[in-house]
């Protein structure tokens, strides 16, 4: 007996001292590592090891060899005979569905997606680039569900808004983190007000052409790792790197064609003027630009002939009653001659290659956007690289690198008498604002906007500017340096345990110059005196990470992973600069040529460090069970009192592989349940009151005095009353999900439902001004946000040379904000004391505000004696900017080397305020207004007694002033509630249609692969919306929404690119 | 290699050590300072008295009282439709009132209190009486005893309209107290824009006040006999005229001047002004208007001798035509009618002096006092307080539309008539105005304070009289 064991024994010894190790690595279809796959010999499955984080492996096996197997959920499983070799490398292919295919979960790890609890989303870097936007994140529209993208406009380099799963903060960003190779980037985005010109989101900085892949994560259980910055969600991006092998060159050049997609619907009946009074009786009358006067409620233009008088703003002369000039007719310009074709060209090259220890990426690209507005562009030049190095068996280190300049000219827009759009819209039918040239070649002859004596030449003589006028001497340039990189290094403890280092920079300089050339009108009266500023923004971020990952499977039933590490994360950003007025020459944009000038200067810089650690549990490939855990310490916090913890869990069971159901209609299934919170801190320095410099003002038409002034400096207490008991608010979020895989993987389902509140907002409150300070920063507030997000795919057709694909997501979700702190009613996010986007106690997020007709109690519009709606003295919501549903649906068919590509973009609902219609009513230049004018109408609504209203009126009494019609007696612009209107939209997005070139024709040319692509933009879109493109927001990338006061319009693009691959 | 491993945990360990330090003193600003000294407060406080004095609060008085009309985007709307909603005041009550001069006001009388400094004190109360004054003129409740008090009543009750009108007088008594101490040293100086620190002046601006809100009560309480004693004890020459120099760059520019510019060709001078005074061959009126076709323009940036809509304005705080104005009413309601027309005479060619009608217009002058400011031409005492009221509201144009409005509110001149458009939820008698309805961000951040003064009033609506010029 003891000789049998010790045989035994010595036997095992003898047979493991003919053992040998085989290693390599696992990588999927991307060449990017697979971590947690199960590699093993074929009728030894409990002698398996689990591939590391890095996809390595490394396995004991005879000296005979064997059958090696790699399986891997959601990958065609591979078995390489091992004969005797001692390295072997696999790539594993996707199965066909998307159930396993890798994501990047938090801080660079890569995880299988079936083994997660919660949702997570790839989006396909293909469907980035063809997209064919300057701006990433509008390259995202419709492409994943839960995510929601609105620009600001098609200006080029314009920003865009980016929400996954809606707003949750009042106060702070909404926006989700952007995350490049691990390194969080400033994605911020300032200067986007009522007025001004259209900047940019700092993600524009990205180049699409760079990204290798990339994960969105959404909510708190998967966001868990990154932090606090990662409470609005995270967009994980993988840029490229070295892959092994001889250089290989890639090269792509694309021209793209833009022109505007929709403009509002202008009238060309009636000429500028308005009533006139003359021998006791009022009258039509053409009123020229010689009045100043902004009124298009003049004579019919078929009624009015030229006189052939000198007159300065019109070759033909004044505008008279037909029959008393000299017979040449009057006639309406049609003001969208304004736009030019924009154009943009965009090449990129890039050169990768490297060895088993050192790889290597370089990549260079070149945008240029000239905009559909003249002298509108941006241009952006990156270069990048990526190195890694494996300087031992044991450390590995890594640096990449982007340099990236952006900028251009950016033409004023909104609520500013120099905004293009509010002077093209306002202006008259009857003045020719390019004297005879339209476009480009108006902008470029100074006749169009310039009068012989020097003054400005526009339908008012000055007060509106000419659009070409802007265009030239309204200059806005900016122009940022960049530089986003990191190093690190990884040392392998053991092959279950690594440990990372990475420092991260990202570093700008955001240099601007603005200004606004001297503006006379005629008469000698001064418009504008002139004005220049120069800005220098910086931001500095770093970012310091110690990672520790471990990598363990106690046997082929278990497989645990987990993740420690600390963070330390500071952010610096400044601004400095000069503001000068009164321009002593014109036309010169120097801080120089300002007489009067004021300097300013801010600085905000937060900290925060954090540890955490995220724990993985897996069970035979069907439960899956995360635990992460984070505390956080922050500078904005109250001193002492900075600390604050936070954790999520999630778990997931793949229930068709404990049942074994894998039958012919049900292929796999996964339930997913989860829970999670993430803290938020406090905006910086909102602890304390201070002093700032000193500012007089509260008229809201005018400009305010500044300090220094009056040869004397000055400050004045802050009206924001700081607070030192703030405490971290918090969101937890309750996330439901299935995904499944039906008819033999031809149809996949992935439903999520989500419930997340919102507590202890920090809040900048509105507090009564009487109290001596008009705001409080505080913890107050409870925003509910609950949603339903479902991903559709189905295989339509799967021939061997013919395949369709359709593929939609679909997302509903509903922000209400059901408490604000004690009496507070209402916070403003953005817009105009009189119609602005608010949260509301028992409202949508971001409810549109503003003034309306008075309601008879029966709910009915009440009408006057005189016959007409009535004016509500009080304010209150009119409108819901969130839309109700939005989906992307997403046909593929692909035909031999063809493929084609079709986007449809739903929108359902969603309110937008059109300030530019109520406004273009009100100067009766808007369609509807030429159409209305001369008709009555019997106002829909019930009389003071509740009895029907049937009294027709006019709605332009012509024997009375102007001012008494029904677009004026509301007021400038009318009321908020009459030019609220459904933003729904449905869109074809995208159009794709590409050719690879076949293989025979392009190997002579020593070409691997070549690619022609035409792609179409917004080639066709469906909305009542009577504005612009509904898909705009007067107030870009910030969290009032829902608001258009003469946004710059949208564009539809053509494309055309090439790629190819030596 | 060992000694990879080493520089790789001596640098994370390093990172480490280094990272986790503190982080609590990077979170005060170093942009903005926490405390300042008295004198750079004061200038801004006396900057937004003066310029509230000139800017919306007075377009909007003088919309009303028809020396401006609009006549394109919201100024028409005011004009033609008497639109003046919850949020036409927002800007004024929120930065230019509460959070603008009362606040300062407020941390000059703390800090100057904690610091000995009376004459700090001083000014600032006479500045806070006198935006009281404006505010409860225009809104008649409002909050008073417990405004400005931060965190301690966050959302400030309202005082009944009396009680403020009996508060700004006291506060301008305190103020003569104040002013009346010893100087000490660190006082205020060169930081003084109106006075250059001279306190017995600051006192004379203190009686001339009490007398314009003791005005205000002629309806309520018999002030006549209060106000000369004021009068008395305030400037007794213009020469002492308290006034505020603006500058001409644009970021110290008149109110009136930069509206002019900023929002050119939306209000004009009222034709019936402008008319009026050229029928009456008002020797100020070429300092008032031009005529541009069939516009009166107020602005006119080429045009210097429009002498108060230019950037450079000298702009007088209380002007001592004003002052004579209230000795002209006082002297006739108290039946001393030769006292009243010497007073009202000083008054009006206070009134040419100030804008520059020099000796060369001395006999248009002449003919102007003996056509139109000459009581014996009046029968009654009514008719010759609309002499009086009448002669304000020639002089008072454009610096001191809130006396105008107020005069037309207690005494009913001059009469005028309201535009035909007039009437909306805002006014539904469509009379010219009687006040404002409260601003929308007091209205949805003290709703309980709001409806409760609301409902002291019976309403806030444009034609509802609060208490001190009802009947």
């Amino acid at each position: 007996m003891l000789l049998t064991i010790v045989l035994i024994v010595f036997a095992s010894f003898y047979a493991r001292a003919q053992d040998r190790t085989v290693s390599g690595k696992v990588t999927d279809e991307l060449g990017l590592p697979l971590p947690q796959v199960s590699v093993f010999l074929k009728g030894a499955t409990a002698s398996g090891v689990p591939s590391d984080a890095n996809g390595d492996y490394r396995l004991s096996i005879p000296q005979s060899g064997g059958v090696l197997v790699f399986r891997f959920l959601g990958y065609v499983t591979k078995e390489v005979t091992i004969g005797a070799q001692n390295r072997i490398d696999v790539q594993l292919a996707p199965a066909v569905t998307d159930i396993g295919e890798v994501v990047i979960t938090a801080v660079g790890i890569e995880t299988n997606k079936a083994t997660l609890g919660y949702s997570i989303q790839n989006v396909n870097p293909d469907d980035l680039l063809a997209a064919k936007e300057t701006n990433l994140v509008n390259a995202l529209s419709a492409k994943v569900a839960g995510v929601s993208v609105v620009s600001s406009s098609g200006s080029p380099g314009a920003s865009a808004n980016i929400r996954i799963r809606g707003n949750t903060s009042i106060g702070g960003n909404n926006s989700p983190l952007f995350v490049v190779d691990g390194v969080p980037i400033d994605n911020s985005s300032s200067g986007n007000g009522t007025q001004g010109v259209d900047n940019s989101n700092r993600a524009v900085d990205i180049n699409p052409n760079d990204i290798a892949a990339m994960t969105v994560l959404k909510g708190p259980a998967a966001t868990a790792l990154y932090g606090i910055r990662a409470a609005n969600g995270a967009i994980i991006i993988t840029t490229k790197s070295g892959e092994i092998g001889t250089p290989r060159i890639k090269f792509s050049t694309s021209v793209t064609v833009d022109q505007i997609n929709k403009f509002p619907e202008l009238q060309s009946e009636w000429a500028q003027g308005a009533t006139v009074r003359r021998a006791g009786v009022y009258g039509l009358e053409w009123r020229g630009p010689d009045t100043f006067e902004g009124n298009s409620w003049g004579p019919k233009i078929s009624d009015l002939e030229f006189d052939g008088s000198d007159y300065a703003f019109d070759k033909g002369g004044r505008l008279v009653p037909r029959g008393t000039g000299n017979g040449v007719p009057a006639r309406a310009y049609d003001q969208a001659d304004f736009f030019r074709n924009g154009y943009t060209v965009d090449n990129n090259i890039s050169i990768d290659g490297g060895t088993e220890n050192i790889k290597y990426f370089f990549s260079g690209g070149n945008l240029y956007q000239q905009g559909v507005v003249p002298n509108a562009d941006f241009e952006r030049t990156t270069f990048r690289m990526n190195l890694n190095m494996k300087l031992d068996e044991k450390l590995s280190v890594g640096a990449s690198g982007s340099y990236i300049n952006s900028g251009g000219n950016r033409i004023q827009r909104g609520s500013n008498v120099s905004g293009v759009m509010l002077g093209l819209l306002r202006n008259t039918p009857t003045f020719d604002i390019g004297n005879g040239k339209q476009g480009q070649d108006a902008a470029d002859d100074p006749d169009s906007y310039i009068l012989p004596d020097g003054s400005q030449r526009s339908y008012r003589a000055g007060i509106y500017d000419n659009p070409y006028w802007v265009t030239n001497k309204n200059p806005f340039n900016d122009d940022v340096n960049r530089i986003i990189g990191n190093v690190n290094a990884t040392y392998e403890l053991a092959d279950w345990m690594s440990i990372m280092y990475k420092v991260g920079l990202d570093q700008f300089t955001d240099e601007r110059l603005y200004a606004f050339d001297i503006n006379k009108s005629f008469n000698g009266a001064v418009r504008n005196i002139g004005s220049v500023s120069q800005e220098t923004r910086t931001s500095s971020n770093v970012n310091h990470d110690i990672i520790m990952n471990l990598n363990k499977s106690f046997d082929e039933d278990w497989k645990t992973s987990g993740t420690f590490g600390f963070n330390y994360y500071k952010r610096l950003f400044t601004t400095k600069g000069a503001s000068g007025s009164t321009l002593a020459a014109p036309n010169y944009y120097n801080i120089a040529n300002a007489t009067d000038v004021n300097a300013f200067e801010s600085i905000s810089e937060r900290r925060l460090s954090g540890l955490y650690g995220n724990i993985n549990i897996g069970w035979r490939d069907q439960l899956f069970l995360n635990y992460s855990g984070r505390n956080d310490w922050s500078s904005t916090l109250p001193a002492g009192d900075n600390s604050f913890f936070y954790q999520a869990i999630s778990l997931g069971w793949a229930f068709t592989e404990s049942f074994d159901l894998n039958n012919s209609w049900l292929s796999y299934s996964k339930l997913r349940a989860s829970w999670g919170e993430v803290g938020n801190d406090a905006p910086v320095y909102a602890t304390t009151s201070y002093f700032n410099s000193a500012g007089n003002g509260g008229d809201g038409f005018i400009g305010g005095t500044s300090f220094p002034a009056f040869g004397l400096n000055a400050f004045e207490r802050s009206t924001q009353l700081g607070n030192n008991k703030l405490r971290p608010e918090s969101t937890a979020t309750l996330e439901l999900g299935i995904e499944a895989e039906l008819f033999m993987g031809n149809v996949t389902l992935d439903v999520t439902y989500y419930n997340a509140e919102t507590v202890d907002q920090i809040v900048s409150v509105q507090v009564p001004a009487s109290s001596g300070y008009t705001s409080l920063v505080q913890n107050a507030g409870l925003i509910s946000n609950e949603g339903w997000e479902i991903e559709v795919g189905f295989k339509v057709l799967n021939k061997s040379d013919f395949t369709w694909n359709i593929d939609a997501n679909f997302t509903k979700s509903e922000t209400i904000v059901k408490e604000l702190a004690e009496g507070i009613e209402s916070i403003t996010l953005a817009g105009f004391t009189s119609t602005s986007s608010r949260v509301v106690v028992g409202q949508p997020y971001g409810a549109i505000y503003g003034n309306g007709l008075l309601k008879h109690d029966n709910g009915q519009m009440l009408i006057g004696a005189n016959g007409y709606p009535i004016l509500d003295p009080n304010e209150g919501v009119y409108g819901d900017p969130n839309p109700d549903w939005i989906a992307g649906v997403r046909n593929t068919w692909s035909y031999k080397n063809f493929s084609l590509s079709a986007l449809i973009d739903i929108r359902q609902g969603g309110d937008v305020w059109c300030g530019t219609c109520g406004i273009i009513d009100y100067f009766g230049t808007s369609k509807l207004s030429g159409d209305l004018r001369d008709q009555t109408v019997v106002f829909d609504g019930v009389l003071a007694d509740g009895t029907a209203n049937t009294k027709e009126v006019p709605y332009y009494d012509t024997s009375l002033p102007t001012s008494a019609n029904y677009f004026q007696r509301y007021g400038f612009g009318g009321t908020t509630e009459q030019s609220v209107y459904d933003g729904s939209w449905v869109r074809l997005r995208e159009l794709t249609l590409g050719y690879n070139l076949p293989q025979n024709l392009i190997n002579s040319l020593k070409i691997t692969n070549a690619r022609v692509q035409l792609t179409g933009r917004n080639l066709w879109l469906n909305t009542d919306y009577p504005g612009v493109d509904p898909e705009t927001n007067l107030t870009g990338a910030s969290n009032g929404i829902g608001l258009d006061y003469f946004n710059m319009p949208n564009t539809r693009s053509y494309a055309l690119t090439i790629s190819i691959t030596f | 290699m060992k000694i990879y491993k080493k520089i790789f945990f001596s640098v994370l360990a390093l990172s480490f050590v280094l990272h986790s330090c503190d982080l609590e003193d990077s979170n005060i600003d170093p942009s903005r300072p926490l405390n300042v000294e008295l004198s750079l407060i004061l200038p801004t406080a006396i900057g937004q008295s003066a310029f509230n004095q000139m800017a919306l609060p007075a377009r909007q008085p003088g919309i009303v009282m028809q020396h401006f009309a609009g006549i394109d985007a919201q100024q028409l709307g005011y004009s033609e439709n008497y639109l003046y909603e919850e949020n036409t005041f927002n800007n004024y009550w929120n930065g230019g009132a509460y959070g603008g001069v009362l606040k300062d006001a407020r941390d000059l009388i703390q800090q100057g209190t904690e610091e000995g400094q009376p004459y700090y004190v001083g000014i600032a109360k006479v500045l806070m009486a006198e935006e009281f004054g404006r505010l409860t003129s225009s809104f008649g409740d409002i909050p008073f005893s417990d405004a400005l008090k931060g965190t301690e009543s966050i959302k400030p009750v309202f005082d009944k309209q009396e009680d403020v009108y009996d508060g700004v007088l006291r506060i301008l008594d305190e103020a003569i107290i104040e002013l009346s101490k010893p100087a000490v040293a660190g006082g205020p100086a060169s930081d003084d824009l109106i006075f250059g620190g001279n306190a017995t002046k600051w006192i004379k601006l203190a009686h001339g006040l009490k007398a314009r809100y003791l005005m205000h009560l002629t309806k309520r309480r018999s002030v006549y006999a209060q106000v000369l004693t004021e009068v008395n004890a305030s400037f007794v020459s213009q020469a002492e005229e308290p006034a505020f120099q603006w500058q001409s760059a644009i970021t110290a520019a008149n109110p009136l001047a930069k509206f002019g510019l900023e929002r050119s060709n939306t209000l004009k001078i009222d034709s019936r002004f402008g008319q009026a005074m050229t029928n009456r061959a008002d020797p100020r009126r070429s300092r008032y208007f031009v005529l541009q076709g069939s516009q009166y323009d107020f602005h006119n940036s080429s045009n210097t001798r429009l002498i108060w809509a230019q950037n450079n304005s000298k702009i007088p705080f209380l002007s001592f035509a004003e002052l004579k104005l209230y000795e002209a009413e006082a002297r006739l309601m108290t039946n001393d009618e030769p006292g009243a027309q010497t007073a009202l005479n000083a008054a009006v060619d206070a009134s040419m002096a100030q804008i520059g009608v020099g000796a060369s217009e001395a006999a248009e002058v002449v003919t102007y006092k003996a056509t139109y400011s000459n009581l014996a031409l009046a029968a009654t005492q009514q008719d010759k307080l609309r002499v009086v009221i009448g002669e304000a509201y020639y002089a008072l144009y454009a610096h001191q539309e809130q006396t105008v409005w107020t005069n037309y509110r207690r005494t009913g001149y001059p009469a005028l008539t309201p535009p035909a458009t007039g009437s909306s939820g805002l006014n539904p008698s469509g009379v010219v105005p009687r006040r404002w309805v409260y601003p929308g961000g007091e209205k949805t951040t003290n709703s309980v304070n709001v409806d409760a003064a609301i409902a002291n009033q019976g309403g806030e609506l444009l034609d509802k009289d609060t208490w001190a010029f009802g009947n």
